[in-house]
């Protein structure tokens, strides 16, 4: 078909849907977000331990994250991305009012509310979504502490 | 075998000279004499010249009673004098009939750590005293060392000691002290046992057992040793049998394989070993001397015909050559064009399974979150309604929604008076361009080619 049989034609626009990479939607990552802080203690955690949790599984590499801590290998480095996205997820989470700005070992941390503690076990009662991401996050929440945090971001042990 | 030839005791004080000498006999010999005349005394200077007073027990005095060591009278009446000077001497001869004498000092300048010797019979037919030698006891080293008197002992009583084990998991010959309280008895709490106790202090296990196993030359120890010996033997010779087959094994690996060789030495291969160098030949195992032969038959064979002479065969094997080496040039191109092609299709391969994989992922991540909309509002009014929490606006659905370049124009225009805004405008977009609040973005000369996808614009960290 040329340009000139195009020109003569008739032709109309439709809206096609667009495609949404899963892990940009918002129900996806704020129900990741929920287990996170779920699975951590007293529900709190800090903005980087969470950042840090969500780029060991975005990009795959809970292992290796497990490997560092678990200190066997200390020479193994983690490079963390930060994540515009999950900025903005975080931003919807207490917009929402599912948790609450707090602070945690002098960083600035999240603190689940009632709600978001009944969102975060509604979250674990959906059986069939999120099961490897869930079971991820509650090993990893639980390895990682706020000074393990610390040491992963590369800050300088306080004497 | 000891044999006692004559004991000699002298005990000087400043006035006069006390003393006894007891020739002995070979065969039983009695000694009989009032209480209190120094029968026990005689039997004690004994072990005192052999210096074996610590089999006794572990202490380190004299075992001497003081008439030797500190004072004596001739009388019970008497006043006591101070012994200045004591010894004893004692002669003892060999089963080979060598005589020595030995003589320690109880008081004296020497150390009582010295024993002196002389070869011959001196103290027993006064004749006069050979060559001296000095040894030592009671120091470490008197069982092992040259100049310890229980080494000479045990060597001029030609006992091949036995190494013994001892509690701390050490070795040690069994010590002449360990022996001694088998040959000596000394009655002085009834009879109701004869056998005196061994000193433990030696620290040899099972020290009795030891003993009586030496002095009745029982053959266990022996056993034991011949057996350990046996053992090292032929751990050596498996040793070297496993060595010879490894080196012949991998000398037939070059040409073929050999059979027959067990890998332990057994009796049957002693009496008739049945040793087979096997080669691989036309297809099968055969065995050398059959190789052998059909070779020699070959070689027989070919000897005889006639070989085809080099002019008669030139053109046909040069026809030949020229043919083969257009074939493989030919081959040759068609390889290399296939690894090429093969190589962009493996590559094509992985970047197709790699984005398989991802589109897999994504799609979990998608039915996941299709999922969770189960949840409805339990996961916010954001995730099930889009909308803004904070503005209660609509939200996209997606957490940075692609902006379309017209959109991204219609920015750009709006805030142009920014010089920074070519660097944020892109992050702008995504957040502030799509509030429907924005007049500019809907009612401006692009608005219209809006795809509609609405988003709040505000921060909801505010």
């Amino acid at each position: 078909m040329t340009e000139i049989d195009l020109a003569n034609r008739r032709f109309s626009f439709r809206r096609r849907p667009v495609p949404v990479p899963g892990d940009l939607r918002i129900a996806w990552r704020v129900a990741l977000i929920m287990a996170m802080l779920g699975s951590s203690r007293a529900n709190r955690a800090s903005l980087a331990k969470l950042h840090i949790i969500n780029d060991a599984i975005r990009s795959g590499q809970q292992d290796k994250l497990k490997t560092i801590l678990s200190g066997t290998h200390a020479a193994v480095p983690w490079n963390l991305r930060v994540e515009p996205a999950f900025a903005r997820a975080v931003d919807f989470v207490v917009g929402e009012k599912l948790a609450i700005w707090t602070k945690a070992t002098g960083r600035a941390a999240l603190q689940l509310t009632k709600t978001g503690v009944d969102a975060a076990a509604a979250v674990v009662g959906v059986e069939d979504a999120l099961v490897e991401e869930r079971a991820a996050v509650a090993e990893l929440a639980k390895l990682i502490t706020e000074t393990g945090v610390g040491a992963l971001l590369g800050e300088k042990v306080r004497a | 075998m000891i044999q006692l030839r004559h004991l000699r005791l002298r005990s000087f004080t400043a006035t006069r000279a006390f003393g006894a000498d007891i020739p002995f006999e070979a065969g039983l010999n009695v000694v009989q004499a009032p209480n209190t005349s120094g029968k026990s005394t005689c039997l004690q200077a004994i072990i005192y010249a052999l210096g074996l007073e610590r089999s006794l027990g572990p202490q380190l005095t004299v075992p001497l009673p003081y008439a030797m060591r500190e004072q004596i009278h001739q009388f019970k009446e008497d006043p006591y004098d101070l012994v200045l000077q004591s010894y004893v001497e004692l002669e003892i001869a060999n089963a080979q009939g060598e005589i020595v004498v030995l003589h320690r000092d109880v008081v004296g300048d020497k150390s009582t750590k010295l024993i002196q010797t002389w070869n011959g019979p001196s103290l027993s037919s006064e004749i006069p005293r050979g060559e001296q030698r000095d040894y030592f006891v009671l120091d470490g080293g008197s069982a092992t060392n040259e100049s310890g008197f229980h080494a000479f002992l045990a060597q001029f009583l030609d006992w091949d000691l036995p190494i013994v084990a001892r509690y701390d998991g050490t070795e040690c010959p069994l010590y002449l002290e360990a022996i001694f309280p088998m040959l000596f008895v000394e009655q002085k709490r009834g009879w109701s046992s004869i056998q005196g106790p061994f000193p433990t202090f030696l620290r040899i296990q099972d020290v009795a057992r030891r003993v009586m196993e030496f002095l009745l030359d029982l053959e266990t120890a022996k056993n034991r040793r011949r057996r350990a010996e046996l053992r090292a033997a032929i751990s050596e010779l498996l040793g070297r049998w496993s060595d010879r087959r490894k080196g012949m094994e991998e000398a037939a690996a070059r040409v073929g394989r050999i059979r027959g060789l067990a890998l332990q030495p057994s009796a049957e291969f002693a009496a008739a070993p049945t040793l087979d160098l096997q080669l691989y030949y036309q297809g099968e195992w055969t065995r050398l001397a059959d190789v052998l032969q059909i070779a020699t038959g070959r070689v027989a064979e070919l000897e005889a015909s006639q070989v085809e002479t080099v002019e008669q065969a030139a053109p046909d094997i040069q026809a030949r050559v020229t043919d083969l080496r257009s074939q493989l040039d030919a081959l040759s191109a068609i390889l290399e064009a296939v690894r090429g092609e093969y190589g962009a299709e493996t590559q094509d391969n992985a970047a197709l399974e790699e984005r398989v994989a991802a589109l897999e992922t994504d799609l979990k991540r998608n039915q996941d979150a299709q999922k969770l909309q189960r949840l409805g509002s339990e996961l916010g009014r954001a995730a099930s309604e889009h909308v803004c929490p904070t503005c209660h606006q609509g939200v996209s659905n997606e957490l940075l929604p692609t902006v379309d370049s017209v959109e991204w124009h219609s920015m750009r225009t709006s805030r142009s008076s920014n010089p920074s805004s070519n660097f944020i405008a892109p992050l702008c977009s995504t957040r502030a361009s799509d509030c429907r609040r924005s007049p500019r973005a809907i009612g401006g000369p692009n608005g219209i080619f809006r795809t509609g996808s609405s988003n709040c614009g505000c921060f909801v960290r505010n």
